[in-house]
């Protein structure tokens, strides 16, 4: 599904050059749950955020479902990453002046799905995440675990392919942190890849592999188990 | 001739106050650009997002002030003199396109920057 080789991501300011990424490579069969670990500016989010199509990188070829997109403008980058890819942030990036059902019914808007549809979707997936008594509420008004998962309804409501989870636990307790890794483990049971950064060792155990990464490459990949739905 | 200048005064720190309210907002609201910009809106949806609540915002103003001007200057400027202009709808057309243009302008540029700005460094501020 993924498939990224010699990626460089350079950072530059005035004065200094940071190599983020140097010479990455990396694939990811459809299926697969991926952690990646390293320490801070090791480049793991640098790399989420070029798989998740956000950012631009400067050298290297990423080839996503068999599409070379290292020379994609903004605008392909955009409708790709509406229709394929669901976000889950450490801070949960809800939107504050939105209730939990307009925050989990945006994709479904930029993918311009009938009001109709949405409405049963968003409500659908609301009671899978546990939170559908919480719909009217305002992101403020949920406990910590209740944002995660209206974060996570909303990276799902669309039923993307893929899901990239930047320390998905790192603002919660751990019976919270353990609720949200059980949700990614069942998305991911049911056919969704997930790649997720984390500081855990815990939380990585979660995953099928382990990449480790330091300075902007890979160190070492630990193999935890087979995916059930992987295929190269 | 000097209530002519202090009319272009006014208007002009009128227009000072519209733009800055605007750089407030569009900066106050960089972090939901961003989210949304992640999760799938086009720059031109950001773009009509923005300007769409600030059109609005100045139709309303417009709406508002058209009726109570027309009331004021039909008390103050008919009543308390002799020698006055005729009020006329261009007058009010004008005052209302003199208000909509700089917001416009205003709105559009500072919305397209905000849309183009990488939704990476837009999330990660906490």
């Amino acid at each position: 599904m993924i498939k990224i080789t010699d990626l460089v991501k350079i950072y530059r300011t005035d004065e200094v050059e940071t190599v983020a990424l140097n010479k990455f490579s990396l694939n990811v069969s459809e299926g697969e749950f991926v952690a990646i670990m390293g320490p801070s500016g090791c480049g793991k989010s640098t790399l989420l955020n070029i798989i998740g199509l956000l950012d631009e990188m400067d050298e290297g070829s990423f080839l996503f479902n068999g599409t070379e997109i290292a020379k994609f403008n903004e605008n392909k980058r955009s409708s790709l990453r509406k229709a394929n890819i669901g976000f889950v942030f450490q801070s949960f990036n809800l939107i504050d002046e939105l209730t939990v059902f307009e925050n989990v019914e945006l994709p479904l808007v930029y993918n311009k799905v009938k009001a109709s549809e949405r409405k049963s979707r968003v409500e659908e997936v609301l009671d899978r995440m546990q939170i559908m008594h919480r719909r009217k509420h305002f992101p403020q008004q949920l406990s910590g675990g209740q944002q995660q998962r209206a974060a996570i309804a909303r990276a799902v409501v669309n039923k993307p392919k893929l899901i990239l989870a930047d320390e998905p636990t790192g603002n919660l307790d751990s019976r919270n942190g353990a609720e949200v890794m059980d949700l990614l483990t069942q998305l991911n049971n049911q056919g969704t890849t997930v790649i997720m950064v984390t500081h855990s060792e815990h939380d990585a155990r979660y995953a099928h592999r382990i990449v480790r990464m330091l300075d902007g490459q890979t160190v070492t990949e630990d193999f935890l188990k087979e995916a059930a739905y992987a295929s190269l | 001739m000097p209530l002519t200048i202090f009319a272009i005064i006014a208007v002009f720190t009128s227009c000072l106050g519209l733009f800055g309210l605007l750089t407030y907002i569009a900066e106050t609201k960089t972090k939901e650009i961003g989210i949304r910009r992640t999760l799938g809106a086009t720059i031109m949806d950001v773009i009509s997002m923005l300007s769409k609540e600030f059109l609005v915002l100045a139709a309303a103003a417009i709406v508002i002030a058209l009726p109570l001007s027309y009331y004021l200057l039909t008390a103050i400027i008919v009543e308390a003199y002799a020698y006055h202009i005729s009020l006329n709808r261009r007058i009010f057309g004008l005052a209302a396109l003199v208000t909509l243009l700089p917001t416009i302008l205003t709105v559009s540029g500072k919305a397209f920057k905000a849309a183009r700005a990488n939704p990476v460094k837009a999330i990660k501020t906490e």
